[in-house]
């Protein structure tokens, strides 16, 4: 059985009074777990901001079963995409509202997560967060054809150019990842999962580590990261969910 | 007279060339008074329909801007444009024909080969020195003119590196790689662009021209194809002297 301990999150605009394009799911009980999950709304097409809440309505109406079937990917980005799709049916200039997401769903006994896009899901080992998620972007894909070193990249443009978003104008093209707790959990059977969307990861790279005590507290670990990005000044609209679980099913067997 | 222009009217002679998003004309040029200046070519954006037609407006207008901007011996003057119509247009220098025709025609020397290459590293020089990228060379958009020079043409697709830079923190989906696919380098198809995707381009202008059978050209057009950008020439000057003295040791 998973336990909620703590959780820690913000969802802020880049420039205060101004939309908002980032939308969460705080963690809510689904089927045998939490779910919890930020979509980052593609920022140069009109409908940014509602293509990324509908990501998150359609992901909190689905039918609960869904979530203990492993197999359901497929059909979690196909509802969304045809509710952003529904959007240029409202408007035209919608047509091309896109948005990226990246969900996690913690029970039965492993992590689930549905990712499209370049927010990034992180689980914490030790002191140090390691990333599950990979970014679907044009960077990325550089990196894995071989063709750029990371060093080469940082003067290079199109860090923020996606090749795959929830759209009505493109295929979906998703990773679906299932990994066992037992490899996430740690001596104490807590599991702490992050995701961020990248205005709040930018910060986060500048210098990825706090202290272990803030490490292992998800409500000292956003604070001290909105710290951060309010000092470095924000380079996009920045959102994070950090939740600590417990695995007491585990526990008990144990 | 088909058209005027300001001080300029016109009259069409025929077409000469044709492409997907707009056509060239042959034209006779004439100002007020009815002195012939003599013949240029003009190229107008073709009728796209109503969704495209914005758009291609404005790419139209760059390539005219950015076109009319290069005063340069090796690459085509822009001389008079009108680009608040809805089928925009802008007047050139009339060239003989172009370096993929003089190619297949098997009529150049080796030194033509080389001095056209020259015209060409020149071209592209002042473009990237003006921080702009081609992204589209290849034969068919050298030029050939009296005096066998060369110049550099189609800036549908330049790029303006600083414009680049501006955008750049706007999360946007990526654009597909345009260009020729034989010319573009690896992360051109990705949609990177850089000098060294200009660079790659060349080297395989070089390839298309015959001239990389010598061991020492060869290693220029190997150097310049390097699948990694960082691995290619630094700059178009570096590689123009490797091909000065590759040429020199052929020749002597």
């Amino acid at each position: 059985m998973i336990e909620l301990l703590s959780l820690g999150t913000f969802s802020l605009p880049k420039i205060a009074d101004r939309n908002n394009e980032d939308a969460l799911l705080v963690p809510v009980k689904k089927a045998s777990g939490y779910l919890f999950a930020i979509a980052d709304g593609v920022g140069s097409y009109d409908g940014a901001g509602l293509a990324s809440k509908a990501a998150i309505d359609t992901l909190n109406s689905l039918n609960p079963e869904v979530w203990d079937d492993d197999d359901s990917s497929p059909f979690i980005f196909q509802e969304i995409k045809r509710q952003i799709s529904s959007l240029s049916v409202i408007d035209a200039h919608y047509s091309k509202a896109a948005t990226t997401l990246t969900f996690c769903h913690v029970g039965k006994g492993r992590l689930r997560i549905g990712h499209i896009g370049d927010c990034r899901a992180y689980y914490r080992d030790g002191g140090r967060l390691k990333q599950i998620t990979e970014d679907h972007t044009q960077h990325q894909r550089l990196l894995d054809e071989g063709l750029y070193k990371p060093s080469e990249l940082k003067t290079l443009g199109g860090k923020n150019h996606l090749y795959s978003a929830i759209s009505r104008s493109i295929d979906l093209v998703f990773q679906a990842y299932t990994i066992p707790l037992s490899k996430l959990c740690g001596e104490d059977r807590t599991i702490d999962i992050v995701i961020m969307s990248d205005g709040a990861y930018a910060a986060w790279d500048h210098r990825p580590r706090f202290s272990l005590g803030t490490m292992v507290d998800p409500n000292r670990f956003t604070s001290g990261l909105l710290r951060r990005i309010t000092r470095l000044t924000p380079s996009d609209d920045h959102s994070i969910i950090a939740v600590k679980l417990e695995d007491r099913l585990e526990n008990i067997g144990n | 007279m088909d058209g005027f222009h300001g001080n300029y009217e016109f009259k069409i002679v025929k077409e000469i060339g044709s492409g997907t998003f707009g056509f060239v004309e042959k034209i006779e040029l004439f100002n007020v008074a009815g002195n012939r200046c003599g013949f240029y070519a003009r190229k107008s954006l073709k009728e796209l329909g109503p969704e495209l037609q914005d758009q291609f407006k404005r790419r139209f207008s760059r390539e005219v801007t950015y076109q009319a901007s290069c005063v340069h011996t090796n690459i085509v003057n822009v001389y008079l444009c009108n680009l608040k119509i809805e089928n925009p247009w802008f007047i050139m220098d009339l060239a003989e024909a172009d370096l993929h025709k003089d190619l297949l025609s098997n009529s150049m020397s080796l030194e033509q080969k080389a001095s056209a290459l020259n015209m060409i590293f020149e071209g592209v020089k002042y473009m990237h020195r003006r921080g702009y990228l081609h992204r589209d060379l290849k034969p068919f958009n050298v030029l050939r003119f009296s005096g066998d020079i060369y110049k550099i043409s189609d800036f549908g697709l330049v790029k303006n590196l600083d414009k680049e830079r501006e955008s750049e923190l706007i999360t946007k989906m990526m654009d597909d790689g345009m260009g020729t696919p034989y010319f573009m380098s690896p992360e051109a198809k990705m949609g990177i662009y850089s000098h060294q995707s200009d660079i790659y381009a060349l080297g395989l202008i070089m390839e298309f021209m015959g001239i990389s059978d010598s061991q020492a050209v060869n290693k220029i057009f190997q150097k310049s194809t390097m699948y990694r950008p960082a691995d290619r020439y630094s700059s178009v000057s570096e590689m123009q002297s490797d091909f000065a003295n590759a040429m020199s040791e052929i020749l002597s």
